[in-house]
């Protein structure tokens, strides 16, 4: 008989699975269906009715032609997708560098400028949004794809430091100082020694300042605007004063989350691998 | 010395006054320069509109060709959802260098809290007659401007102080662009169906009319409730917190009497005041404040029970999904309603004015909004602004809006020409002018009920506030009226410093 324990950590795991998923599952049914499929109830105790709503209807792509009608979705799946990859273009290797700087160099007071990047990530986006549109304004990078961009990199540039810094802290010194014994510089043993070992990290700080980026909403709604508008603040718009769109939502949810997964996927190992690393020091 | 004939003398002297008159012709016509020329003079430049991403906006939008052609600019609309709006219009005129020319007026939560950042529309106009002061500007179109009110008579009836109109009588901050006005949307279907046996058992009339009170109106729900199994509950209102349950608070206030929604202080309603002074301070203003509260807790019995999360779209929305028989929501929902793609309730829906109140007052909630431009933008950039807003706000864009994109026209003229397609009739074909007949009998014959809630600077506070305090009343989360009144009057009261 199993013990109550493992019951309870499988019950448990139950109800975590069936929160988490149920929301996503619902989005990929509705996505599929008809605009009055989404909102038919089974009726009141039809248990069963429920599982037959959500995954036998007659499945409909009407959703996504309706979404990618007009070109303008796919517009703003475009500007998602510069806005997040150049933002991690920059940001990764800018703190590779400053990382490295602050892990190997003897900056007098770098423990305190390492809290201080940091800092500037603990705020709240909305608490330096004021700020940050008057800058904007003035320098004429309000509504633009690199003002977006460079938005980001001001948020994810102190988060890619902080987290880099800490893989680089728990690579020996000495594998280094054997590279520079074998004649090579700093750059060669960045490259060779603490790059790949640390490589991990890097995919999993990539993963985190696109999954920054990719969802942020309320950049891309002030910052960014008319001129680079991202796929939160499109989909966002499909809620209208008068009407609700929620098919469109839904299928429009589908496409922004499935970029994010398939990125998650793709380096799976190298999150797990690196979000544990530094965990333990010998 | 030749003499001069007669003919050669007259050619001569013609071409000699001419050629003297000439320099000042001239320069009356630099002066003065033709009407085309007033709207040409930006040619070839944009004006930035900031608005919401309702029907009239989309409306007007889409018929921004007109505006092309007019003035040679280029319309830019960013349309947005009023929260979004809210804070991207904060900040821009906050920021003291604006982006946008031009601003989305809405009162409340707008206007009420920003008009000081906005430039009144006084330096251009006379806001009597809508002369323009500004010999490079045209007058407003489509106005008597010999009438010493033809301003005012060219637009629906209190639309000006509605959307226009802050804490200050003597300056107008923009002209009035669209209008959101509380009328009943019902079931005809159901109502044909269930009104004989209603009648029958109780032998009163199963409609709705001006005469309906809204506690008849509560009977014929309990009847629907029931026995009608169409829908999943009779009547929606939209008791989301905060804005949407505080506008059913402000609207249900009146309909009980309140009035200037328990702001005795408050001089004119309309213009608002910057310090309102004490609320529910009159013992019979307290008084039917508790019974309102109670009677947003009884509607509940009739009520979907997902109404604590609806506002008006939500609200829409489950009408139009056919969850509900009777809803009372804005009026430019009635093209979303009448749409047979999506909506069920399509070509099956009847209009009406709604329910009188306990002081006879049917009272409906309006969301009147004007065009306003920021104060901080340069003069060019203001005239730029300005004639976009006459533009918008002219009986040819507001009639476009309404006729192919269901706008809402708010220019007297466009109901009159409406009327004169017989569009204002209840078995009309344009079945997306339904509404519009509703709210001309609401503002023609039930102005008292015009209810634009309070506007004070602190109007986001005292939603927070009210909609908070509302939304714990009306999910059981207070135990009594007393205490949910007592704490939004102490909190209100602390806000205003009394």
């Amino acid at each position: 008989m199993p013990k109550p324990g493992r019951i309870l950590k499988w019950l448990g795991l139950a109800v975590f699975f069936l929160w988490t998923v149920t929301p996503i599952v619902f989005m990929i049914s509705a996505s599929f269906k008809g605009t009055s499929d989404i909102f038919k109830l089974p009726p009141l105790g039809d248990w069963g009715g429920i599982f037959n709503l959500l995954f036998f209807f007659d499945a409909s792509l009407v959703q996504f032609e309706s979404i990618f009608h007009d070109g303008s979705f796919f517009s703003h799946l475009l500007t998602s997708i510069a806005a997040t990859g150049l933002s991690v273009l920059i940001s990764v290797p800018a703190g590779l560098a400053a990382a490295y700087a602050l892990s190997r160099a003897n900056i007098p007071g770098k423990k305190h400028l390492y809290f201080w990047v940091i800092t500037t990530r603990m705020a709240p986006p909305i608490a330096v949004m004021i700020p940050l549109y008057v800058l904007w304004r003035s320098i004429g990078a309000l509504h633009t794809l690199p003002g977006l961009v460079l938005a980001y990199v001001t948020f994810n540039l102190p988060f890619a430091i902080w987290l880099l810094r800490g893989f680089m802290d728990s690579i020996p010194r000495e594998l280094e100082e054997a590279a520079y014994v074998d004649g090579k510089g700093r750059i060669g043993a960045f490259m060779e020694i603490i790059f790949p070992l640390i490589r991990p990290g890097v995919g999993a700080t990539v993963i985190l300042c696109s999954m920054f980026a990719w969802n942020d909403y309320l950049f891309a709604l002030i910052l960014g605007g008319r001129g680079a508008k991202t796929l939160p603040v499109g989909i966002s718009e499909l809620a209208s004063a008068t009407q609700i769109h929620w098919g469109q939502i839904m299928a429009g949810g589908l496409v922004m989350i499935l970029p994010m997964v398939i990125l998650g996927l793709a380096i799976r190992k190298s999150l797990v691998t690196g979000l544990t690393m530094g965990a333990m020091r010998g | 010395m030749k003499e001069m004939d007669r003919r050669t003398f007259i050619k001569w002297s013609a071409t000699a006054a001419g050629a003297a008159v000439m320099p000042l012709w001239i320069e009356k016509v630099l002066a003065n320069p033709t009407e085309a020329a007033k709207w040409q003079q930006f040619k070839g430049e944009t004006v930035k509109v900031l608005t919401e991403n309702t029907p009239p906006s989309l409306g007007i939008k889409a018929a921004s060709g007109q505006f092309t052609k007019l003035t040679g600019m280029k319309a830019e609309f960013t349309l947005d959802a009023m929260d979004a709006l809210k804070e991207k219009l904060f900040l821009d005129l906050r920021g003291g260098s604006p982006e946008y020319h031009v601003n989305y007026a809405q009162p409340r939560p707008i206007g009420c809290v920003v008009c000081d950042y906005w430039e009144p529309v006084n330096k251009f106009i006379d806001i009597n007659n809508g002369k323009s002061k500004m010999a490079d500007l045209p007058d407003v179109p489509a106005i008597d401007t010999k009438d010493p009110d033809g301003l005012r008579k060219a637009y629906l009836p209190k639309h000006f102080d509605s959307g226009c109109v802050y804490y200050d009588r003597s300056k107008l901050y923009g002209l009035p662009y669209d209008t959101a006005q509380g009328i009943m949307f019902f079931r005809k279907d159901i109502f044909a169906k269930y009104g004989p046996k209603y009648s029958d058992k109780t032998g009163k009339p199963f409609k709705l009319s001006v005469d309906t009170t809204w506690d008849d109106f509560y009977q014929m729900c309990l009847f629907l409730k029931k026995n009608c199994k169409e829908v999943d509950a009779p009547l929606g209102l939209h008791y989301a917190q905060n804005w949407p349950i505080a506008s059913e608070w402000a609207s249900f206030l009146t309909g009980f009497g309140v009035e200037k929604e328990g702001f005795a202080e408050i001089k004119d309603y309309f213009a608002g005041q910057r310090d309102p002074g004490p609320v529910f301070s009159r013992k019979e203003d307290y008084e039917k404040g508790l019974q309102v509260l109670e009677y947003l807790k009884k509607l509940l019995g009739v009520m979907h029970p997902d109404v604590m999360t609806w506002g008006w779209t939500g609200l829409g929305t489950a009408y139009a999904t056919g969850k509900l028989a009777v809803m009372r929501n804005c009026g430019e929902f009635c093209p979303y309603i009448e749409d047979p793609k999506a909506s069920v309730a399509a070509g099956k829906t009847g209009y009406e004015v709604v329910p009188k109140g306990p002081s006879g007052i049917n009272a409906y909630e309006i969301g009147a909004a004007g065009l306003s431009i920021p104060k901080a933008l340069p003069l060019k950039e203001q005239k730029k602004a300005w004639l976009f807003i006459m533009w918008a706000t002219g009986p040819k864009a507001q009639w476009e809006a309404f006729t192919k994109f269901y706008g809402t026209p708010v220019r007297t003229s466009n109901l009159e020409e409406a009327r004169a397609k017989g569009w204002l009739k209840p078995d009309s074909k344009f079945r997306k002018a339904q509404h519009l007949m509703v709210q001309e009998t609401e503002l023609k014959d039930h102005l008292p009920g015009f209810n634009t809630g309070p506007k004070i600077p602190t109007y986001s506070e005292y939603l927070d506030i009210v909609g908070g305090e509302l939304s714990k009343w009306v999910a059981g989360r207070t135990p009594t009226p007393k205490k949910c009144l007592d704490t939004m009057i102490e909190r209100v009261n602390k806000l205003h410093g009394h």
